[in-house]
């Protein structure tokens, strides 16, 4: 009942308005990570004993930018709440030099049956010893369970080209202005973006979250949910995007798409356009 | 049965303001009801306060509820807004024994704390035990409150209420040797709710509602008194939202939930000879909660309640009273649960995490369990002045397999005509809750906890001027059950401890038959400690709880009065930021120190104006009430951006007016 009553209290306190939007990218932050599998980087869930790279996507207002950062992963406490606990000391440490997504590979203990990496990276910096990134400040920090199945195996979402339209038109480019981007009219105006999950995406039973995020404009619900029990083949759903008002040159903005499964596996993709006045 | 705790979010539906009730006894007792005339029974305890209708029913922000009237008792602290616990010197809400007519019931207020689940009318008293209670209690670490319904007047009456609130009726009607009276309640404020509650965030489905009933029938058969009860409770809201939370997406589609529970109870109680009187009662009812969270999070529990209670009470000499009894209560139940691990308990700032962030589970159980317990108490009277009054209560709790031994010993001794020095010692037991030692969630090998408490006061009357009662508490609790941690397997241990000391000081002054002012105060500190960590606050620790009330009549059915509340902060753990999850997109609080910072104190005042019309036949009363009248921002908790970089504190109910009218037959 405490829980209903959130609800009610949020729906009472005129909460609509959040601190701060979830979906407006105003600083370099961590969207998600995906697990790729040695043996099949479709597979979320490696096998004990196997290899797997985690591939992260740290968005930036300026669309992205060179990331550098410090990983360490652990064989976890099996927990049920607050943050990740290592059962036991960390059996891999590693730097990733910078890059636009950064990518770190691990091999997964034998004996183990989950594995939790620990991220601090910093974006547009390097991370100095003392834990802080020069000249950002304070590292981004993010974790990631990584559930290990020699049996049970979970698939990654795999977003296809064609996942995104914009207006009802073919949204594949991840491009600024001049470079293939759909140019859109800055003037407030609230433009449909729509995601189809396609057969690749969606295993049986399961629900698939989307959640979107941009550096320019509102999004109002900026995250959707095809229930498990959505029996279409090819179910959607629709985002409304809010253009900003602006003047002066065009410029490049970014619009990000992070699918979700609930069990591990994830997948994103980035889409630009040219905001004219 | 399973639920989180919620202070990252606030709730935004507020305290009404409650009665402050008179410390020790009523100084009048023309109650408008017609209460059946009853001798008191000599105190089995070092302690007991009294709420009566009458006591309360002009009482600012009171609305004539005498249950409303716990929050403002000494001893009892303030509780979170909506949650309507009742947190007993120091104790939580699950450590005590909340019943009507000795049967435990799940809640004693509506949504919280807006109105009490018993219709003012026919409850002829509470009782409230606030430590060292007599062995016919149990099951309970904390304190007791004890509500007994009154029987049907021996006229015909009626009476109807209608308030902003809710809409209530009572009717009584004699017969054969007694009679019967029914009473029932049901809120209105659905009507407006909805309208209020909708945005762009959410859409009211079915807005908030709460019900209740009692019937009581009453047959008298020699001196032996038979009663029929039968009552009832329910409380049920809805709300679809009309995305998912982007925070958490975990929060989507139909939320809403419902609570309820019926009553029937068949009791007996009357001379089996010239010095031996017993009581007897069955109680059977019904338990239901639903909770569901979009599709992925819901639980539900069904479950059958059977309270039995015996007791034989004798006058073995002029001095000595004996009293033994047995107390049965056996819970069958079933149901299933989809969501969050429930492993964090009191102290756990985690409860306040993100569902979505938690590792979900997913388990039905059915399941029975029985707790017997034998009791005996003697009241020793060595002295005309003096009252000893030793207890032994053996307990047995099949979900646990054991059984547990509490003595307890507690003495009055009227030192002079008005004056009273009081005392107690003994030990107290509760078991689990039971979802804690289910397999699937908890620790089957868990054992009850148990607390000693120890207390010392007087009691000092000044004439019919003012009564004064102040008494010192100290409690130890033992076995307590806290959380592993992080939650990993088997979740819960009886691995904590707490101490729990104070003072409570309750004053009643009244200068004239038309005025009176009444004043509760305590000093405490609650601590707890998990394992060999540190004492850190106990979550709802309030050093200072203060409530002042004062009634005037000014003549010509008009009355005015007015209550005044302040509190301390509850202790908060401090959020130093966010950890991105990127299993799961959620931001994860990083927590400071547990407790090591303190909500801003809370205070309010209540205002209330009442007339009364008396005519021949009957009467009507209409009244306004100010909840919290000078638009105090009490602070409930806070709600964080979705990266815990930001917050802002979520308020209480701001300035609130209740109208009412009110006729008697």
């Amino acid at each position: 009942m405490r829980t209903v009553l959130i609800a009610l209290g949020l729906g009472l306190c005129a909460c609509d308005e959040p601190l701060a939007r979830v979906e407006y990218v105003d600083h370099a932050r961590v969207l998600a990570a995906r697990v790729e599998s040695d043996d099949d980087a479709a597979l979320a869930t490696p096998l004990p004993g196997g290899g797997f790279a985690t591939r992260w996507l740290v968005a930036a207002p300026e669309g992205a930018v060179p990331t550098s950062g410090s990983l360490t992963a652990c064989v976890p406490e099996l927990t049920s709440v607050g943050l990740p606990r290592c059962a036991e000391p960390a059996f891999a440490e590693l730097q990733v030099t910078p890059s636009t997504e950064p990518l770190a590979a691990f091999t997964a203990p034998g004996d183990a049956s989950a594995v939790v990496v620990t991220a601090d990276f910093c974006a547009g910096g390097a991370l100095e010893p003392d834990g802080v990134c020069e000249p950002a400040g304070a590292p981004l920090a993010a974790t990631l369970r990584i559930d290990l199945a020699a049996d049970g195996r979970n698939l990654n979402p795999s977003l296809q080209d064609d996942a995104l339209t914009l207006s009802n038109g073919a949204w594949s480019s991840d491009a600024g202005c001049g470079s293939g981007a759909p140019d859109l009219r800055a003037d407030g105006r609230k433009v449909a973006v729509r995601w189809t999950s396609r057969g690749g995406d969606r295993e049986p039973s399961e629900a698939l979250t989307a959640s979107v995020f941009v550096t320019a404009g509102k999004v109002a619900h900026s995250v959707a949910v095809i229930e498990s029990s959505d029996v279409r083949a090819e179910p959607s759903a629709a985002f409304e995007w809010e253009l900003p008002r602006r003047s002066g040159a065009p410029e490049t903005e970014w619009l990000w798409l992070v699918v979700r499964d609930g069990r591990g596996g994830s997948d994103f993709v980035r889409r630009g356009v040219c905001l004219t006045p | 049965m399973i639920e989180r705790s919620v202070v990252r979010t606030g709730i935004a539906l507020g305290l009404l303001w409650p009665a402050l009730a008179r410390a020790e006894e009523p100084l009048e007792d023309d109650a408008d009801y017609g209460a059946t005339a009853e001798v008191q029974a000599p105190p089995a305890e070092p302690t007991r306060r009294e709420v009566t209708p009458a006591a309360v029913r002009e009482t600012a922000g009171a609305q004539g509820d005498p249950l409303r009237a716990m929050d403002v008792q000494p001893g009892v602290a303030r509780s979170p807004a909506g949650y309507g616990v009742i947190q007993i010197r120091g104790a939580s809400g699950d450590d005590s024994l909340i019943a009507i007519e000795g049967a435990r019931v799940p809640l004693l207020y509506h949504f919280g704390n807006l109105r009490g689940v018993v219709a003012p009318g026919l409850v002829q008293r509470l009782a409230y035990y606030p430590g060292n209670f007599a062995a016919k209690y149990g099951r309970a670490t904390g304190g007791v409150v004890d509500v007994t319904l009154r029987d049907p007047s021996a006229q015909a009456r009626g009476a109807l209420e209608l308030s902003l609130l809710d809409t209530s009726a009572l009717v009584e009607a004699p017969w054969g040797t007694g009679g019967t009276a029914v009473a029932a309640r049901r809120s209105h404020f659905d009507a407006v709710f909805a309208a209020a509650a909708s945005s762009s965030f959410s859409s009211v489905v079915a807005a908030p509602v709460y019900w209740d009933y009692q019937t009581v029938t009453t047959q008298r058969i020699g001196d032996t008194r038979v009663r029929v009860l039968g009552y009832g409770a329910h409380d049920s809201v809805e709300l679809v939202l009309s995305g998912a939370a982007a925070e958490d997406p975990s929060l989507r589609g139909t939320v809403g939930g419902a609570i309820g529970f019926h009553r029937g109870a068949v009791s007996v109680d009357g001379p089996l000879g010239r010095s031996v009187r017993q009581s007897s009662s069955l109680t059977v009812g019904t338990l239901s909660i639903d909770q569901r969270i979009g599709p992925d999070q819901r639980q539900d529990l069904r479950g059958i309640e059977v309270q039995a209670r015996s007791e034989v009470e004798a006058a073995l000499s002029d001095e000595l009273d004996a009293s033994a009894g047995i107390d049965l209560y056996a819970f069958s139940y079933s149901g299933t649960y989809h969501g969050p691990s429930v492993a964090g308990l009191e102290g756990d700032p985690n409860l306040n995490n993100p569902n979505g962030a938690a590792r979900q589970v997913s388990l039905g159980v059915s399941d029975s369990l029985v707790s017997p317990a034998l009791y005996t108490a003697l009241a020793w009277q060595p002295a005309a002045s003096l009252r000893v009054l030793p207890g032994l209560r053996v307990d047995g709790f099949g979900q646990q397999r054991s059984v547990t031994l509490d003595p307890r010993l507690g003495a009055r001794w009227s030192i002079a005509r008005d004056t009273v020095l009081k005392g107690g010692v003994g030990r107290f037991t509760r078991p689990p809750l039971f979802w804690q030692s289910l397999p699937a969630m908890g620790n089957p090998d868990l054992r009850p906890e148990w607390a000693v408490h120890t207390s010392v006061g007087v009691e000092q009357r000044f004439g019919t001027l003012l009564n004064l009662s102040v008494e010192g508490f100290y409690k130890r609790l033992e076995d307590r059950i806290v959380g592993t941690p992080s939650g990993v397997a088997p979740h819960f241990v009886n691995d904590g401890t707490g101490r729990i000391a104070g003072v409570d000081v309750a004053a009643s002054l009244t200068p004239s038959a038309d005025t009176r002012l009444d004043v509760a105060y305590t000093l405490s500190r609650s601590e707890r400690r998990e394992r060999n960590e540190a004492w850190r606050l106990f979550d709802q620790d309030q050093p200072h709880v203060l409530a002042v009330a004062g009634v005037q009549r000014l003549g010509r059915g008009w009355t005015a009065s007015a209550t005044f509340r302040y509190t301390s902060g509850s202790p908060e753990t401090p959020v130093r930021g966010g950890l991105f999850d990127a299993r799961t997109g959620i931001y994860l609080p990083v927590y400071g120190e547990v407790n090591s910072a303190r909500a801003p104190a809370w205070h309010r005042l209540d205002l209330r104006v009442e007339k009364q019309w008396t005519f021949a036949a009957w009467k009507l009363s209409a009244f306004v009430e100010l909840i919290n009248a000078y638009g105090q921002e009490n602070r409930e908790g806070a709600r964080y951006s979705y990266d815990y970089r930001r917050s802002e504190a979520v308020n209480g109910l701001p300035l609130f007016p209740n109208l009412g009218v009110r006729g008697e037959l």
